[in-house]
């Protein structure tokens, strides 16, 4: 037995509940290792996703599916400092993951 | 985040979204998060840890994002509230993890003996159960 978070799937319910991110350029803030990121981006035309921890940044890009590599980028940045070239490609969703 | 980031962090992304964005917040409710032990259909509950500074801190949070609402940033459209269930088969996995996540809530004397009893006398896992809601909020054209 190991440690599981959400394995009923109930958040990633609700987030395909309220949102619609297929094909959409999505901004995630506060993807700490990736956990939630790895369960809605195969839908996604792209994510960035952003985090002040660098040690969950590393294991979410050691970890990210093959399958996502091309798609995602996982940057160590705080929304509040991150340079607005970053920011600029104009996201169609924005995901504040239990950042505020 | 800081509080006075939280109205900041909010502008900058309502910058960076195209003019039919949405925004997705998924924040804890300002609620205790409560832990269980499963076992073969029963579930011990073990009541709630001290979270109460994090309950102050989401409920400054919340007020800031409602002032952005006020501001014309975003209005909500949609919310769901929900029970986010973290899965653990001992007590020093949780303990592990806790750290890893810097959480600051207390536990409660006394709990951790209690869920090693349980775990040892009867097996089955132990349950951290965090109220949760998502907000579904679409850009507006002011700011």
């Amino acid at each position: 037995m190991t440690v599981s978070i959400d394995p009923e799937g109930t958040e990633i319910g609700v987030i395909h509940e309220l949102v619609d991110v297929s094909g959409k350029a999505v901004l995630e803030v506060g993807c700490g290792d990736g956990r939630m990121t790895w369960r809605y981006a195969e839908q996604t035309a792209s994510v960035l996703a952003l985090d002040t921890n660098e040690e969950k940044i590393e294991d979410a890009i050691r970890n990210t599916p093959e399958a996502l590599r091309s798609k995602v980028r996982f940057i160590v940045a705080d929304i509040t400092d991150a340079e607005l070239d970053l920011l600029r490609d104009g996201f169609e969703v924005a995901i504040l993951s239990h950042s505020l | 985040m800081n509080l006075e980031g939280v109205v900041h962090a909010l502008k900058k992304i309502h910058h960076s979204l195209r003019a039919d964005g949405v925004m997705l917040d998924i924040h804890p409710q300002p609620k205790n998060i409560r832990m269980e032990v499963w076992q073969e259909g029963r579930v011990e509950s073990l009541g709630p840890l001290d979270n109460e500074d994090d309950i102050r801190d989401i409920r400054q949070a919340r007020a800031r994002l409602s002032l952005v609402e006020q501001q014309g940033l975003f209005i909500t459209e949609r919310r769901k509230t929900f029970d986010l269930l973290e899965h653990y088969p001992t007590v020093e996995d949780w303990l592990e993890r806790r750290a890893w996540e810097g959480e600051t809530s207390v536990i409660p004397e006394g709990m951790l003996d209690s869920i090693r009893h349980l775990l040892t006398a009867g097996g089955g896992e132990l349950i951290k159960r965090e109220p949760i809601r998502a907000s579904l909020l679409r850009r507006l054209p002011a700011g």
